[in-house]
């Protein structure tokens, strides 16, 4: 089993972790505040104040019984939740609003994780809408993140087939973290990304992967070029 | 009652056999071969060493002229910025977008900002950050100078500052200094409303 966690850490120590950022934000506007005129040029920055519900988590095996070594996917995942928030206001300048779980949010998460489309169905927008304006927010950031660990099948597999198995167990097991801003105003989605580290979760520091996760967002809006709504 | 040795029969023999002889020889002969193998890879680990130093040595220094030159590009972008008008025009246009109509606005008050030093500072992760240090000194009616400190920065900020502007080095330096151009630029007009901002708050 040794063996076969140095190999995991050795494959992740070569894996290269880069996010995929998309951003649609044309028409976007502020929902709590009215800009101060400037040569600042934001658009997804303009929604300065984020809702914030808890990180969506996904963990496999599901029973941690199951796995090849510790995995401490509710611990890592608060982990990452937290220095998201404190990155997004110490580094981007939102003004992060925690808000609790929603029911729905988790199809929220499935629609954001499986499409590319920015418009997401009827019922979603009003949801994202909903959480948005009850928190008294310009938009919604959405976290996910999928944590996959080596299992003792994986285990029994290596065996089975004489290590050939290993290369497969390596392309299946990492962490995958996926962040969405959504609108307060249309519900629609303004900016996503997605990234992948692979490699045993946990082995990358939480810290490194939302920092990558969030570099291709751009900052807020200062607060001194707002003023409250008349 | 024990036999005696005879001696005769222990003497080695007058002639080496041919057999033995030819194991010797091999035994030199492989020996002679092994130390030969020896030296040679001695010599081509030196030959090696050699050429690791001569391709480094010189990698070495390109790179580390590539890396100066790099600076010295994201200086120039830097120094093209006419930072203080910047901030001198953009404070104008916030006082001016601030005054309330019918106040006196500022009146017989003197404003000075003085820019200290800004650049960007290295984060270890490889990035850079924008710096600003800067002093905001108000003089009213005569009296005394009141001076406030608006820093803009990596690891020290005003409270009422936003996150410094960072970028990787090479995001920095592409497209002519673009992105070094722009978080200046920016960071002026941010100290110039920061500036404002208090100001308006004071009066």
């Amino acid at each position: 089993m040794s063996r076969a966690l140095a190999l995991a850490l050795a494959v992740s120590l070569c894996a290269c972790v880069h996010a995929q950022v998309r951003s649609d934000a044309r028409g976007v506007e502020p929902s709590t505040y009215v800009a101060i005129p400037s040569r600042l040029e934001r658009s997804v920055g303009l929604l300065r104040r984020l809702a914030l519900p808890p990180l969506e988590l996904e963990a496999s095996p599901t029973n941690p019984s199951y796995c090849l070594g510790p995995c401490e996917s509710a611990a890592f995942a608060a982990e990452l939740d937290s220095d998201a928030r404190r990155f997004l206001s110490d580094w981007r300048g939102y003004e992060a609003v925690d808000v609790e779980a929603t029911p729905g949010l988790d199809e929220l998460a499935r629609w954001a994780r499986s499409t590319d489309d920015d418009e997401p169905p009827e019922p979603l927008r009003m949801l994202a809408q909903r959480i948005a304006a009850s928190s008294r927010s310009d938009g919604v950031a959405l976290l996910q993140s999928e944590l996959v660990y080596l299992t003792w099948f994986d285990g029994v597999a290596w065996y089975a087939t004489l290590t050939f198995a290993i290369p497969i167990s390596m392309a299946r097991i990492g962490t995958w973290l996926e962040a969405d801003v959504f609108d307060a105003r249309t519900g629609r989605r303004v900016w996503h990304s997605r990234l992948r580290a692979a490699g045993t979760p946990g082995t990358d520091k939480s810290r490194d992967l939302v920092n990558e996760l969030f570099d291709g967002l751009e900052l807020a809006l200062p607060l001194v070029l707002t003023r409250p709504l008349p | 009652m024990a036999k005696e040795p005879d001696l005769a029969s222990l003497a080695p023999p007058a002639v080496i056999a041919r057999e033995d002889l030819e194991l010797a020889a091999a035994i030199v002969l492989a020996s002679g071969a092994l130390a030969a193998l020896g030296c040679a890879i001695c010599l081509s680990n030196a030959v090696v060493a050699g050429g690791f130093g001569l391709v480094y040595l010189p990698l070495a220094a390109v790179i580390n002229a590539a890396d100066r030159a790099q600076v010295g590009r994201i200086q120039h972008a830097l120094a093209a910025v006419d930072f203080a008008p910047r901030a001198d025009e953009a404070m104008r246009r916030f006082l001016g977008a601030r005054a309330e109509p019918g106040a006196s606005g500022l009146g017989a008050t003197e404003v000075e900002l003085v820019v200290i030093g800004y650049g960007f500072a290295p984060l270890p992760s490889g990035h850079a950050c924008f710096f600003l240090d800067s002093r905001l000194r108000v003089t009213r009616g005569g009296g005394a100078p009141s001076e406030d400190a608006i820093v803009l920065g990596p690891f020290r900020r005003s409270d009422d500052a936003p996150p410094p502007h960072c970028s990787s080095r090479s995001a920095l330096d592409s497209g002519d200094g673009q992105e070094t151009r722009l978080a200046a630029e920016e960071s002026a007009e941010i100290l110039a409303a920061i500036a404002a901002s208090r100001l308006a708050e004071s009066l």
